[in-house]
Formats: structure tokens, C-alpha cells, sequence
């Protein structure tokens, strides 16, 4: 049976959705790796402080 | 005296901003993204950080015979392979290799998605170099 305009117009929007929260959550599970999916490296955050001479 | 410092970091650089007196405090905190990979290791393996110190009040127009240079500090980069944190008072040396004074350092390695206590923003990449 054919689906009325509204009817593919709501399930496009659910699937649009589904879509949205399964890319955020991949996003989450990468940053907390610290993973960048582009090319499987490991980025680390290195510091430098300099406080005062003497 | 009008001292600054500038080093250079993998691929990055940084001059800081002039400060004042003979006993400088700097507190500049500089964060750099890095991918961690053997390139990576083996300048960390290889490598010192050396850091320069300059006077800017030297007027090196009105005496060129003078220098502007303080003299540098150089921390072995390979020890940030062992440990995560380092922090040290460094001996700065001059050029005739007389110790000119110390500095209070401290490198840090954490993953890129912890955020730090302190931070004066990320680093800047070495600008291309013009033929």
C-alpha cells in the first residue's frame, strides 16, 4: 500500500534522526579515544610552560 | 632588561611576549595537538627543546658590537618518552658557556581530550619557509 506524502515525510524525518544520534555517538566514542577516524592516529596534547627565570 | 623567549617545538615555534626586570616571571603555557607516531617518537628520541633568551632593551643599532643575547636552555626531549610529566629548573647558558641564570620549566603529554587546568591557547605552526 502506498504511503501518503506525510506518511514518507515522517519516516524520512525519523530516519534523518536515527542517522543524526548514530554519527554524535560515534563522534563521542572517538573523542574519548582520542581517535581521529581520518586516519586511525592517536593525538596527543603536549605542553610547554614556562614560569620564570631566575 | 627587557628579556623574551622563543623556541622552536617539532613543527611548531614560538616567540613569547617582552617582559621586564632581571628576575622575570612568564607563566605562558603553550598547547600543541601532536599525532603520536614514529616521527613523532624519534624527534622525542633525538631531540633537545632549546629555549632562547633575549634582551630587547640592547640597542643594537646604536651598539652593534653588543649582544642581545641572554643565552639558552636545553631540555632533553627523549626523557617525555619515560615519563608524562616533567617539571625542572633548567641553568641557562650563554654562548661562552657561563651560566647566566635558571628557568622554571614544565612539559606535559595528556590525551587530546582532556582539557587543562591552564592554558594560554594553542600553539601556532612554523610559518612555510620563502625560497
Amino acid at each position: 500500500m502506498r504511503k501518503s506524502l506525510g506518511e514518507a515525510m515522517k519516516w524520512l524525518k525519523m530516519k534523518q534522526e536515527v542517522n543524526d544520534k548514530q554519527a554524535e555517538d560515534m563522534r563521542a566514542v572517538n573523542q574519548k579515544l582520542a581517535f581521529d577516524p581520518r586516519s586511525n592516529v592517536v593525538k596527543k596534547n603536549f605542553e610547554i610552560t614556562v614560569k620564570k627565570c631566575s | 632588561m627587557l628579556p623574551f623567549f622563543s623556541y622552536d617545538f617539532y613543527t611548531f615555534e614560538y616567540r613569547s611576549a617582552t617582559t621586564n626586570g632581571n628576575n622575570p616571571i612568564f607563566d605562558v603555557t603553550k598547547r600543541y595537538e601532536l599525532e603520536y607516531n614514529q616521527d613523532l617518537i624519534d624527534y622525542l628520541k633525538n631531540q633537545f627543546l632549546k629555549i632562547d633568551f633575549i634582551d630587547e632593551s640592547v640597542d643594537l643599532v646604536a651598539s652593534p658590537d653588543a649582544s642581545d643575547y641572554i643565552g639558552s636552555c636545553r631540555i632533553p626531549l627523549k626523557e617525555m618518552l619515560e615519563k608524562e610529566h616533567l617539571s625542572n629548573v633548567y641553568p641557562i647558558f650563554n654562548e661562552k658557556n657561563m651560566q647566566m641564570g635558571t628557568v622554571d620549566i614544565s612539559l606535559q603529554f595528556y590525551n587530546a581530550n582532556i582539557k587543562p587546568l591552564t592554558d594560554t591557547g594553542y600553539g601556532q605552526p612554523k610559518q612555510a619557509q620563502t625560497l
